[in-house]
């Protein structure tokens, strides 16, 4: 799985929004507003990546259960996928 | 045709068919620049994609070529700090005050409220389409011949003092928003790029915008009242 091209990630204070161009931008105007594990997610999945690749990238990067860490992707890849913003 | 127009001091060249453009543009009409800076031509299949975005009513040619001119521009403005504002921006003794909303929910309506207030004091920067840029640091709203069905705007440039979103409801009260709250309301006014390098530049300068301007939230009636409320509270807000 892969996000649509265009999707522009900025640090805001402490945390991370998303906004759309391109052929995301096409099918999502609105922002997105994350924590800085969501943003990660987000930034790999601008590249051809799998739920397993992107667990293994969180608990390469982060202090966190195997559990915890999948738990993550999915709501993250959910999210994507409502926004209709995945490839 | 050909003409060159002058919008928020850029300077562009401007390729097009229709009189419609240049009658509507004719106070930012410049002859012999020194020096351009854009180059935009309109041709038909430009028209033809407009027309398929215009849901309600049938519009000219001439008309779907300006709203096509515009867009470009806003698709490259962001090269020269600048960006598309959707919005009423009105000057108050120098200041401008920039009321964004959704259609229909009362801008023109706070900006007349303004004028009826103030008289003499407020010029109409624009009541629609300004143009915000930046320049050695300070934004300033410019005036654009794109101004609403009033057609109400002036060539000029004002240093943007605070911006108000609107929202109607049942009596008055204005709060501070936060940066996020600022950046999403924010966002959802501003005219987004369909290129990705020019939208993350919209995104980067509307947040350092908001790091200098002050911006609120206004629920309000249509009274005098409302736009007392938000112009004291613009006037007197700091960013520190």
């Amino acid at each position: 799985m892969k996000l649509k091209d265009g999707v522009i990630i900025s640090q805001v204070e402490n945390e991370y929004v998303a906004v759309f161009a391109g052929e995301a931008g096409k099918a999502c105007s609105g922002m997105m507003r994350m924590n800085k594990v969501s943003a990660f997610i987000l930034e790999r999945l601008q590249n051809e990546t799998n739920e397993d690749q992107l667990v293994s990238a969180l608990l390469d990067r982060y202090e966190v259960s195997e559990e915890d860490a999948r738990k993550s992707v999915r709501f993250v890849v959910d999210q994507v996928n409502k926004a209709g913003i995945m490839a | 045709m050909k003409a060159y127009f002058k919008l928020a001091d850029i300077v562009v060249e401007a390729t097009f068919q229709y009189e419609y453009l240049l009658k509507q543009c004719g106070a930012y009409c410049v002859e012999n620049p020194s020096a351009v800076h854009m180059e935009i031509s309109v041709d038909l299949s430009d028209i033809e994609m407009e027309r398929s975005k215009e849901t309600e009513g049938h519009f000219s040619d001439g008309y779907l070529e300006s709203l096509a001119f515009y867009r470009k521009f806003a698709e490259k403005a962001i090269e020269f700090d600048c960006f598309l504002f959707h919005g009423s921006a009105l000057s108050v003794d120098g200041e401008c005050y920039l009321f964004g909303a959704p259609s229909g929910t009362g801008k023109s309506t706070h900006s007349a409220l303004y004028r009826k207030l103030f008289g003499d004091r407020v010029v109409m920067v624009n009541d629609d389409k300004p143009l915000i840029r930046r320049i050695n640091n300070v934004y300033y709203v410019y005036g654009t011949p794109w101004d609403g069905k009033h057609r109400l705007s002036s060539n000029i440039a004002v240093p943007l003092k605070g911006i108000c979103f609107l929202k109607q409801g049942p009596n008055n009260a204005i709060r501070p928003l936060s940066i996020f709250e600022a950046l999403g309301a924010s966002l959802g006014q501003t005219y987004r790029p369909t290129e990705s390098v020019a939208m993350s530049g919209v995104l980067n300068l509307t947040q350092q915008m908001l790091g200098t301007i002050p911006v609120f939230e206004l629920v309000c009636t249509i009274s005098m009242e409302a736009a007392e409320l938000s112009y004291r509270t613009m006037k007197g807000a700091r960013i520190e």
